[in-house]
Order: C-alpha cells, then structure tokens, then sequence
C-alpha cells in the first residue's frame, strides 16, 4: 500500500526534473569526437594513388584519374569521385589508408533521401562537405 | 421559457470539447514530463495545436465498416456511447446560479445515465465481428458491471447525511465539512470504483493497448473512433465533477477564500482531480484480470456494504453526529 | 418541468453532434473501398471463423450477480433518502430492516463467493 504512494512521488518529483530529449531536428546533435561520418574529399591533396578503392570492404568508391595537365610534372590528378552510400559502412579504412589525407571523416551523417540514386555523391558533393570535418590522425 | 437558456447548454458542449482538447494535450504533456520528456511541443506554441490537428487529421481519414459487420449496430455504436456521456452534465451544478437541470433525483439520473454507455461499448464490440473486439468489450461489459455495484453503494453514505438526491442540496450540506473526511471511506471505494468505471489506469483493462490491440474499437476508425474516445474524456469532466460534488465540497471555497467565485472553486477541484487521474496513469501499472473482479466483488462491495451501516451507526453518536 | 426540458435540451445536443460532425465528415473524407479494407482485423492473417460465437458463462454468471446488487441498490437509495424522517418514526428499527435486506444480499454473495464465482480462471 505503501509503494503505491512512494510511486506517486517518485513521478510526482519527476515532472519538474530537467528533460532528457535530444531536441535533434532543432538543434544539431553532438557527437562524439570519434565518431565517424560521412567522407570530405579534397581533389587537391589526392595523387590518384588507388588505395581506397582497393581497401574498400564493400567496393562502394569509383574514381577515374587522368595525367596531370602540366607536362613538367608527374603523377595524376584526380578526375571523377564517387562513393555510394547505398553501401557505404563508414569503416574509416579509407581515410586510414590514404598517404595523403586527401580523405577525411566528419561528424555529419544525415544521408536520408527520397531516391537512391541520390545516395551517389561526387567528387563536388564529398568536397563541400566540409564541416565537422574530424581532426587528422 | 426564456429562449437564451438554450444557449447555456451550447456553451457547455463547447467548453466540454475545449475541456477534452487540452485534457489530451496535458494528459500527454504530464505523461512525458513524468518520463523526463517534454511531451508534444511540435504543433503550435508549446504544442498547443496537437489535439487539434489529431480531431482534424481522424476527420479527413476515410471511414472503413468490415464487411462482416452489423452495419446499423456498427454505426449506432459510438453515438450510444457518448450521448450520456454529455447528457449526464445537464445534472452537475457549476456554482450556486449555474445548474442547468435542478431535479430532484439528479444523483440517481447521473448513475443511470451514464450507465448507459456500457450498452454502447457492448454493442460497439459486438458489432464489429472481430474477435479482439469482442474480447475487449466482453472485458470492459464485466469490469463496468463489477464496479459499478461499489460505486452506487459507496454514495449511499453521502445520501443518508444529506437525505435528498439533489445535487445542489448534497454541495449546500458540505458547507461546514467536506464529505471526504466523515465519508472517508466511502470516498475510497468510490474513487477506486471512478478509475474502473473510467477504464482509466490501473485499471484500463479494456484498451489495454499491449494485449488486446485496442479492445472493443479495434474495427473504429475515423470519427467514429473519435467518438468513443471523446466519450471517454468527457466521463473524465463529468466523473471528476461528481467527486467534487459528492467528497470534494463542489463550488464551498477552502479557507473561507470567498473572494474566489464558486465556478472557479469547482473548476479548480474538478481539474485537480483530473490531474490525479493522469498522474495515477503516469505512475501505476495495469492490474491482471482476475485481480481487478476480486477486487471488485471480495474488497470494494463489502467496504461499501460496512460504509452504508457505519454512516448510519455514527449517526447515533453525539458530537460528531451532525456530520453524518 | 423545465429542469426536463433542459435534460431533453442536453440530450438533443449529444445527439446533434456526432450527427453533424459525420455529416460534414462526409465530404471531407475520401472513400474507396476495397476487400482487404472490408475484412475484419485479425493481426493481418485472414480471419477465421464467425466472432459472433458463445460466449464464456462466467460473464453471465457476474451479469446476475449485477442485477441481484443494483436492485438492491435501487432499494437502498429511497431508504437513504427517507433514512431521517423514518429515523424520527421509528428509531433504529429503520436501521434494523435495512440490515436484514442486506443480509439477504450478502447471502447470496458469499454463496457465489464459497461457489467459487468470483475467482477468474
């Protein structure tokens, strides 16, 4: 009979305790540092080296490079960058393996879309994807 | 007969639907509060227009009848079940100028009245042709039945210290004393008998949501659905408002606080008791079947049966004896 | 009379608006049956069978125990309200003869109660 009463109070307490809801779609959601995100690519630093497309678990980045405009210099640059979320993991080895941390994680993972085909990013998409980019390892 | 009496009435039915928007949106509110969530905030400031936009959206939702049900049964239904939700109103003094309907057994229309709506429930349930809502209603039929018997009882106690029916004359003897402290016990069976009757936590069997889908309107949809639930509210009003009458003093102020006009003092009791009925909600879970018929039949009736004759015997002690 | 015709008034009302309020509904919500809309709901398997079947008696069984308790209560109102004119007649013998009613009451419950009535099974 008792419990009852302790249970009134107990809930009675509760309603002017400080709310625990995430207020998320209003204010952005804070992750944790290490929280890995959707990719930043930045065409400037990539050497067209291949790496991320091999590593890649899922096979889920294409890139095309081509000679580098500047005869006097060597390597490439990079041409076409895609990545398809549809099945993307986000395991980070991607930015683990590139040798010059041409891509990079941020802490942005709001991916929903009305059609698949919106889930191919581009070189130009990865690239202005540049907030909460996370700090270089 | 002056026609503008007509027009009390409609702003009582008004108010009874304002009543029943913002008691949804509070009983959500209080709810969420009670789990450390703010509750609907999203619809309008402070989600005001929550309510609102659910009446609206079941309006627009188009209104499904299962082929195999009792189409006429089907459609009566919900109408059976909150006509005496309002018509029960009629009865409930608001203050001292405020009562629409003075008879003389207003206690005995209201207990009659509202019993009506088990009819609707049963008919509801039975109608549809579908096995979760017969169930449903099946259970609802015996909880209502069950505990009704405790809750007329409980109230002879209130009748024999006022020897009248009238609900103005019941608040008019509470002006020294409220009922809920010589009737104390009474006021116990009939409070626990209110929640039954109510189908309101812990005793919310007949829509217990996790096990029975949704109980006797599993078929309802629309306004029609919309219907059985503004009953339900509306028995939340009008239950409430008989507890402030019967235990709670109705329009007599606390404190000789007479500055306060009488409609006010009766609106603050009624919905302080809603609140207790949300927060019991909030805080207490369902009790099992045969737990609430045992209940019902082996504590609260034979609780009701001792308050008739102990209200009678102290009738015979002096002192105390005007209270009774 | 006119405390009747205010009820009457009440009555009217209830029964105005859920009429209107379907009416109007009407021509706001869409319609277009179709058969899997029409079948009863029975967690989306086909249903089986009729629901239209006997029923448990033990239903029927808390349905006489109703009736026997809210005729008893119907007797017991007047009594209550009369209680203190009688009172003043009779002294406590009114007292006395309501006690003798409710014993017959009781008789049947506990009766139900030894029958093992009251236990849900």
């Amino acid at each position: 009979m008792l419990g009852l009463f302790k249970g009134l109070g107990v809930t009675l307490k509760t309603m002017t305790k400080k709310k625990v809801t995430y207020k998320y779609p209003n204010e952005p959601f804070k992750m944790p540092e290490r929280f890995r995100g959707i990719q930043y690519f930045d065409p400037e630093l990539c050497i067209v080296c291949n790496q991320c497309v091999r590593v890649c678990p899922t096979d889920c980045i294409t890139l095309t490079g081509r000679s580098h405009p500047d005869p006097s210099k060597r390597g490439k640059i990079i041409d076409t960058y895609d990545i398809n979320f549809e099945t993307c993991i986000l395991c980070d080895l991607c930015t683990e393996v590139c040798p010059t941390e041409a891509i990079l994680m941020t802490q942005n993972f709001e991916l929903a879309a009305y059609s698949r085909d919106e889930l191919y990013k581009d070189l130009k998409w990865l690239h202005e994807n540049d907030t909460n980019i996370r700090g270089g390892s | 007969m002056d026609p503008l009496k007509f027009l009390g009435p409609v702003i009582v039915l008004a108010g009874i639907l304002g009543f029943v928007t913002y008691a949804i949106l509070f009983e959500r509110k209080i709810l969420g509060w009670m789990q450390s969530r703010p509750g609907p905030n999203q619809l309008g400031p402070w989600g005001m227009l929550q309510t609102v936009a659910d009446v609206l959206k079941l309006w627009m939702k188009e209104d499904t009848i299962p082929n195999n049900a009792d189409r006429p049964l089907f459609k009566m239904a919900p109408v059976i079940a909150f006509v005496p939700s309002f018509a029960v109103i009629a009865v409930i003094p608001f203050s001292p100028s405020i009562v629409f309907a003075d008879l003389g057994v207003g206690l005995l229309y209201f207990i009659a009245i509202s019993g009506i709506t088990t009819i609707g429930i049963l008919v509801g349930g039975w109608a549809s042709n579908n096995k979760y809502a017969l169930i449903g209603s099946m259970r609802s039929v015996a909880q209502m039945i069950s505990y009704e018997i405790p809750l007329v009882l409980s109230i002879v106690g209130v009748i024999l210290a006022v020897g009248s029916l009238n609900m103005s004359d019941i608040v008019l003897k509470q002006e020294k004393m409220w009922f809920i402290v010589p009737q104390f016990l009474g006021f116990v069976v009939f409070f626990i008998a209110m929640l039954a009757e109510l189908a309101r936590t812990p005793f919310d069997l007949p829509e217990a949501e996790s096990e029975l889908v949704a109980g006797y309107f599993v078929e309802y949809s629309g306004f029609r659905f919309a219907f059985f639930m503004l009953a339900e509210y509306v028995y939340v009003f009008a239950m409430s408002a008989l507890t402030t009458i019967l235990f709670l003093g109705g329009w007599n102020p606390l404190f000789g606080l007479t500055f306060i006009p009488p409609i006010i003092w009766f609106l603050l009791k009624v919905f302080f008791l809603v609140f207790v009925i949300i927060w019991l909600r909030g805080s207490l879970p369902r009790v099992r079947l045969d737990q609430l018929m045992q209940m019902g039949w082996k504590v609260l009736l034979p609780l009701s049966l001792v308050n008739i004759f102990l209200s009678a015997l102290l009738k015979e002690v002096p002192f105390i004896q005007a209270f009774f | 009379m006119e405390s009747y015709l205010m009820v009457a008034v009440f009555f009217a009302l209830a029964l105005a608006l859920p009429i209107a309020a379907l009416t109007l509904g009407k021509f706001l919500r869409p319609h277009q049956p179709t058969v899997e809309k029409g079948l009863s709901y029975e967690s989306g398997v086909d249903p089986i069978g009729d629901s239209w079947i006997q029923f448990n008696a033990r239903y029927y069984l808390y349905a006489l125990l109703f009736v026997i308790f809210d005729v008893g209560a119907v007797f017991l109102y007047p009594w209550a309200v009369s209680y203190n004119v009688l009172h003043s007649e009779m002294g406590l013998l009114i007292l006395a003869s309501a006690a003798i009613f409710i014993l017959f009451l009781v008789v049947g419950l506990v009766y139900a109660w030894k029958n093992k009535v009251l236990e849900w099974k």
